[in-house]
């Protein structure tokens, strides 16, 4: 018997920052974002290596078709043909409900629920449920029955077939599996010794639970979010075959899209120029053509912060697929600021060395002058005022 | 942590089985990358074999990689689940298992395998890493070394500025990885 676990597809995703408009794969002449075409084409590829190796008995998708419960016309037209595919050649899909995909208005129904009108289709989106397909039963916990509370029950193995735990949510609670989204901690190693396979969705990475030999994240089939950002990354699906007692783990790698990290981790003595100069030979040696690129650059100074466009590292990835751009100035300690004010012994003429050096126009810093050239002279009348009646001695100033 | 003069008798050999790979590949007609398949290499090394072998075990413990077998044609296996990173990682602290550790004058017996445990592999140091011989913290340490050659690391530094994110991937390990050759770099080899 063999097994096909899919998750995590994310049907509808956009993705954050920059991204290339491409066509829809599904719709030529409509553009889109990238991402969510690269998440259409990740369903397409899944389907299309399934199909031409020997069939399985059943495609399981562990949660998270699409990213919303509320998916558009056209995603349901799209999953459904998708779907078709592998239903029509005699394959049997069960689709388990992720978090995404539960609707918080429950009034509004289940979208789900629609894919559950192909023929050889399974929807399961409420309490826990056993669906046998030959000789594999799967034991599927989608989010909603997990939230409720249901639990895993040995009584409900059977010893005759080969037991699978199929659900949505975060293996004991490690943090490595969780998302931006939260979901329900399943105590997968409570189970790991009932089951023959454990099907875990929600974690977008290929993954075994530590401390088992059957638990697994299927993974996404292409990259959902920034936190699945891993140079070197190949998305997947696992296929799994039951051959007696034994059970067979394989990883169907996809082609994914390739993703590079650029940046400097401590900037803090470079000019704007020398930022860029230093990216500019990253990108040289590391072409960031077609790929997802994040770019991070740690502890500018603040003035060197301002000075710095975002738009100049922008212009250094033209090509890529996708683009987030962190520039994160040192934080600026009013400590700091002080000593800065004090050191150069007259705080008026040091305020002033300080605001020649801001950005902005004259104008702005004209008034900026002025108005604190003024209260530092106020301050100044203050502090002569109360040292002509205490003699001074409440008002010294540590230089140090 | 490891005595200094042993660091150093580590870091000459983890270049000298660098620079003997570079000239078996050569001969091969191979160019021996930065991101080159460790599993080749370790093969192209010993003679021996290097294996993906799923849920890796011995006694119970679940591990990153083994070194077993005849010294004269050694078998490394690494955890088939684990990522590419690790896996490299794992096979190049097998290596430094091979080239520090297995007594290869000994033809006739067998290496007591060298199990070396999820948990140890690539760590953080900690205090009951600290004692004289510590073969696995030596390993590691070989593994560093040989994956990030320190002229090469450095070069890179000067040319690309500090980031351990882009460093990381150049190389094909792992963040952490990259980021305790770093400080090895800046306290050990200044």
């Amino acid at each position: 018997m063999k097994l096909v676990h899919l998750s995590d597809t994310h049907l509808g995703y956009r993705g954050q920052g920059i991204e290339k408009m491409v066509d829809d794969p599904w719709r030529p002449g409509v553009p889109i974002r990238q991402r969510e075409a690269d998440l259409m084409l990740g369903l397409i590829r899944a389907i299309d290596r399934i199909l031409e190796q020997p069939h399985p008995d059943v495609v399981l998708h562990s949660g998270n078709l699409f990213d919303t419960a509320r998916p558009t016309a056209h995603l349901l037209d799209f999953a459904m043909t998708q779907l078709r595919r592998l239903t029509e050649v005699g394959i049997p899909v069960v689709i388990v409900e992720g978090n995404h995909s539960s609707p918080r208005d429950r009034s509004h129904g289940h979208a789900l629920r629609l894919l559950a009108h192909l023929p050889r289709v399974q929807v399961i989106c409420h309490g826990a449920q056993r669906v046998q397909v030959g000789a594999i039963l799967l034991h599927a916990f989608p989010h909603r029955a997990l939230l409720e509370g249901f639990l895993p029950d040995r009584s409900e193995l059977d010893l005759r077939c080969h037991n699978v735990l199929v659900a949505h949510g975060v293996a004991d609670g490690l943090p490595f599996y969780k998302t931006g989204r939260p979901a329900v901690d399943v105590h997968v190693t409570n189970y790991a010794t009932w089951y023959e396979y454990i099907a875990l969705g929600h974690c977008h990475l290929f993954a075994q639970v530590p401390g088992t030999t059957t638990a697994f994240y299927a993974g996404a089939t292409a990259m959902v979010t920034s936190g699945d950002f891993r140079p070197g990354h190949v998305f997947s699906f696992n296929r799994v075959i039951f051959d007696g007692p034994a059970v067979t783990v394989e990883r169907e790698e996809l082609e994914t899209r390739p993703m590079h990290a650029y940046g400097l981790d401590d900037a803090s003595k470079l000019s704007p120029a020398e930022v860029l100069a230093y990216l500019e030979r990253q990108v040289t040696a590391v072409p960031p053509h077609g790929a997802y690129c994040q770019v991070v650059v740690e502890q500018l100074d603040p003035l060197a912060r301002r000075s710095l466009s975002a738009r100049a590292v922008e212009e250094l990835f033209p090509s890529a697929a996708g683009l987030t751009v962190s520039l994160r100035a040192r934080e600026q300690h009013w400590d700091a600021v002080r000593t800065s004010l004090l050191e150069g012994g007259d705080a008026v003429a040091r305020f002033r060395q300080l605001v020649a050096q801001m950005d902005g126009d004259a104008t702005f810093r004209a008034a900026v002058d002025a108005l604190g050239t003024d209260l530092l002279a106020r301050a100044a009348a203050k502090v002569a005022e109360a040292d002509a009646a205490t003699g001074g001695k409440d008002w010294e100033v540590e230089s140090t | 942590m490891i005595d200094t003069n042993r660091l150093y008798d580590i870091e000459v050999a983890a270049q000298s089985a660098r620079a003997l790979a570079d000239k078996r590949f050569t001969d091969l007609g191979i160019t021996l990358e930065r991101v080159c398949d460790m599993a080749l290499v370790a093969m192209v090394l010993t003679s021996g074999t290097a294996d993906p072998t799923p849920n890796l075990m011995r006694e119970g413990v679940r591990l990153a990689g083994i070194l077993e077998g005849s010294p004269l044609c050694p078998t490394i296996l690494f955890e088939q689940f684990d990522p590419m990173v690790r896996q490299r990682f794992s096979i190049a602290h097998e290596l430094g298992h091979y080239f520090l550790h297995a007594r290869r004058n000994e033809s006739s017996v067998y290496i007591t395998y060298l199990r070396c445990d999820q948990r140890r592999v690539d760590a953080e140091p900690t205090s009951d890493d600290t004692e004289a011989g510590d073969i696995e913290a030596e390993a590691d340490a070989f593994a560093g070394a040989f994956l990030l050659p320190v002229d090469e690391v450095r070069a890179d530094l000067a040319h690309f500025g500090k980031c351990v994110a882009f460093l990381a991937e150049r190389y094909g390990v792992s963040e952490a990885t990259m980021r305790r050759r770093l400080k090895a770099l800046e306290s050990v080899h200044a």
